[in-house]
């Protein structure tokens, strides 16, 4: 398959004539699940990416009082 | 592959799934996509089998005491590797289908070895010795003004005459 998409690239950059030419590699995953899978928001994640992003936003906050502390006893 | 009976086959739209997935982590601001309104071209001013090839990857190295705590921390800057360095090459903290794929297999997104096959069978003229690290950035103006150049100029040094980027 690697072999089939360096070649497929290959051909892309010798026979585009304008901007932007995209050519699809006739490659799939073998099955369509990770269309729901990839990046999923639902009722089962939901409070579990809320918890993530509150612990994300603390921590950040932590940095930046961090760095003013630096700053000021610099 | 699952038995289904639609008559196309659908995109999954990565702003609308990015936009909604960051949502929930209360990052409040949405990503401004970059717009072009139009797009350089240049033809290759010589044929592919004369033509030294540059591979560009949004993959990057990290500093042997580096510490993840949020993704804001990731020393996102270019990078120029020797084709030797590529062990270090650290994938872990990039947003990819982690999922439904690994990156065990360095030839699933820099094709080294293919690029130095198509050597050997004349379709390219050479591949640099070097690999370009260009680390996905929030800020377009960091990627336009300063990290594009900068591979630019390193490919320039390095007489490449092609860029090729797979984006991880």
């Amino acid at each position: 398959m690697q072999t089939q998409i360096a070649d497929l690239a290959m051909d892309v950059l010798e026979t585009a004539v304008v901007p932007r030419t995209t050519v699809q590699a006739p490659v799939q995953w073998g099955d369509d699940g990770w269309r729901e899978r990839f990046m999923h928001v639902g009722d089962d994640n939901r409070a579990q990416l809320a918890a993530e992003g509150a612990e994300r936003q603390r921590f950040q906050q932590e940095i930046r009082e961090q760095d003013a502390k630096a700053k000021a006893g610099n | 592959m699952a038995q289904s009976r639609k008559t196309h086959r659908s995109f999954v739209s990565y702003i609308d799934k990015s936009r909604e997935f960051y949502a929930a982590q209360a990052y409040d601001q949405p990503y401004q996509w970059a717009a072009h309104d139009d797009a350089p071209f240049a033809k290759l001013s010589k044929p592919l089998s004369e033509c030294k090839i540059g591979l560009v990857t949004t993959s990057y190295f990290l500093p042997g005491d580096f510490e993840y705590r949020v993704p804001s921390d990731l020393p996102r800057v270019p990078a120029l590797a020797d084709r030797s360095e590529l062990d270090s090459l650290d994938n872990q903290y990039l947003s990819w289908a982690k999922d439904e794929t690994h990156t065990d297999d360095l030839g699933s997104f820099l094709p080294l070895a293919q690029a130095d096959r198509l050597v050997t069978e004349g379709r390219i003229g050479a591949v640099s010795d070097k690999v370009y690290c260009l680390p996905t950035q929030y800020s377009h103006r960091q990627t336009q003004r300063r990290d594009t150049p900068q591979l630019i100029e390193w490919m320039k040094d390095d007489g490449v005459d092609v860029a090729v980027m797979i984006p991880l």
